[in-house]
C-alpha cells in the first residue's frame, strides 16, 4: 500500500496540547502504523535553536527511512552533505569526499540512531529506557519522552514525536537537551512505502 | 656642554624611532587577530578524531565586543557535544557549559581548552613581535607563537611547552575576516580538529 501525505508539520509549535488519559486506542493505532511501515520517504525542515546564538539555525533537505535499520538524511542547506546509516556504519559526503566511519566510533550518532529507528518503528513507545507522555492537539498527538537511564538524561530533558492523526505517522520530531536549547525536525510530503532503491542507502 | 647636548640629540631620535616602531607594531597588532572582526558569528563544519572515535558537526563561534568568544558544537542532527567559553581576560579561567559524556574526561577537556585558546587571540594581549627570517612572529601569552604571511595575516600558530610544540594550527586565510579552514594536530595525543567555513 502506498499512501501520500502533503499535510505539513508546520504547526507543531503553536498547538496547544492536552494530556490524553485513555491512551491504549491511540498508541495501539501509531504501533500498527509503524508496524505497516516498511519505507518512508520525505522532505524536512531543520531548526537548532541555541539560547547563546539567540537565534535559530536552519537546516534543510531530504530524509530516508527504511526497515529495518537504514536511514539517509540529504541536507541542501545551510550546505550539502549527505548521512547515512545502516546500524553498523555512518557514511558522510561533504561535498565530493566520503568518510565511513563504524557507528561504534560515533556515540553520538549511534544514540541518534537508534532514537530516530525506534521512533519510526514505534519501539520507542514501548521503551524501557523513558517515560512517555500522550498529549493531543486539534492537529495532532505527541508523544512526551523523559529518559530515564542517567546517561541520556544529563544530555536529553526530553523528546517529542509527532503522530499525524489522520495516519498515525511520524510528522515530526523535537529533541530537547538540558540547558533548554533544541532541536525540531519537521517532515513534509511523506511518502510511505514508496519504491525506494537500495542505491540510496549507499555512498 | 656639546657633549650633552649631543647625548640628548641622540637620546631624542632613540625615542622617536622607537615610538614609530611601537606605533607600527600595534597596527599590525591589531589588524592580525584569528577573527579580525570586533564582533561577530561564524559557522565552520567540524571533524573531531580522538583516538578511535569521530565526531563530526558544524562549531559555531561566537565572538563578543568585550573581546570574549564561545564555542558550541553539534552533530548535524543538532544533538550538543560541548559548548565552551572563553575570556580576553587571562585571569578569568575558561567555562564549560556543557560537554557530551565522551568527552567529558579532563584530559581531552584541557586539550580543547588548549586548541581553542589558540584560536581565541586577543590583540590586546600580545607579548612580543620578532621578525625571524623574514617572517614576523607574535608570542602570545608565554607559549604561543603566531606566524603571519606577508599580508599580516596569521597563517600558522604553535603552542610549545618544555621546548616541544605541543599542537599546531594551520590556516587558510582569506580576505574574509576570518579564515577558510583550520587544522589543529597534536604532537603527543591521537587528536585532531578539522574546521571548514560554513557562514
Amino acid at each position: 500500500m502506498m499512501s501520500v501525505l502533503m499535510m505539513s508539520a508546520f504547526a507543531l509549535q503553536t498547538q496547544s496540547y492536552t494530556k490524553i488519559a485513555n491512551i491504549e486506542e491511540i498508541k495501539s493505532k501509531i504501533v500498527k502504523k509503524a508496524s505497516e511501515t516498511e519505507n518512508i520517504h520525505s522532505d524536512f525542515d531543520q531548526e537548532k535553536h541555541m539560547m547563546m546564538f539567540n537565534e535559530v539555525i536552519k537546516s534543510k533537505g531530504v530524509f530516508y527511512f527504511s526497515k529495518p535499520n537504514k536511514l539517509r538524511w540529504e541536507y541542501y542547506s545551510p550546505i550539502r552533505y549527505i548521512i547515512v546509516l545502516d546500524g553498523k556504519q555512518v557514511q558522510i559526503q561533504d561535498q565530493s569526499k566520503v568518510k565511513t566511519f563504524d557507528l561504534n566510533s560515533n556515540p553520538i550518532f549511534k544514540e541518534v540512531n537508534k532514537l530516530m529507528i525506534s521512533s519510526f518503528n514505534g519501539d520507542i513507545l514501548n521503551s524501557k529506557d523513558f517515560k512517555v507522555e500522550y498529549y493531543q492537539s486539534s492537529y495532532d498527538y505527541m508523544a512526551k519522552l523523559r529518559p530515564l537511564n542517567s546517561a541520556m538524561a544529563n544530555m536529553i530533558e526530553t523528546i517529542e514525536i509527532y503522530f499525524n492523526k489522520t495516519d498515525f505517522g511520524v510528522t515530526g520530531l523535537k529533541i530537547v537537551e538540558v540547558g533548554n536549547d533544541y532541536t525540531l525536525i519537521k517532515f513534509q510530503n511523506r511518502i510511505i512505502n514508496g519504491k525506494l532503491s537500495t542505491h540510496i542507502f549507499t555512498l | 656642554m656639546a657633549n650633552y647636548r649631543l647625548i640628548f640629540l641622540l637620546f631624542s631620535l632613540l625615542v622617536s624611532s622607537f615610538t614609530k616602531l611601537i606605533a607600527q607594531d600595534s597596527s599590525a597588532v591589531r589588524a592580525s587577530e584569528i577573527f579580525t572582526e570586533h564582533k561577530g558569528k561564524y559557522m565552520y563544519r567540524a571533524h573531531i578524531s580522538i583516538e578511535d572515535q569521530e565526531l563530526t558537526g558544524l562549531l559555531m563561534i561566537k565572538k563578543y565586543a568585550t573581546g570574549h568568544y564561545r564555542l558550541a558544537m553539534v552533530n548535524e542532527l543538532g544533538l550538543g557535544i560541548f559548548d565552551m567559553e572563553f575570556f580576553a581576560d587571562a585571569d578569568t579561567p575558561f567555562v564549560v557549559h556543557s560537554i557530551n559524556e565522551m568527552l567529558n574526561k579532563k584530559q581531552v577537556i584541557n586539550i580543547l581548552r588548549e586548541d581553542f585558546e589558540s584560536i581565541c587571540v586577543n590583540f590586546a594581549q600580545w607579548e612580543k613581535v620578532s621578525d625571524v627570517k623574514m617572517e614576523r612572529r607574535y608570542h602570545y601569552r608565554g607559549k604561543r607563537i603566531y606566524q603571519l604571511n606577508a599580508i599580516g595575516q596569521i597563517q600558522s600558530a604553535e603552542l610549545r611547552k618544555w621546548g616541544f610544540w605541543r599542537h599546531k594550527i594551520s590556516l587558510e586565510p582569506t580576505k574574509n575576516p576570518y579564515p577558510a579552514s583550520l587544522f589543529i594536530s597534536h604532537r603527543f595525543t591521537s587528536l585532531s580538529i578539522l574546521l571548514t567555513f560554513v557562514q
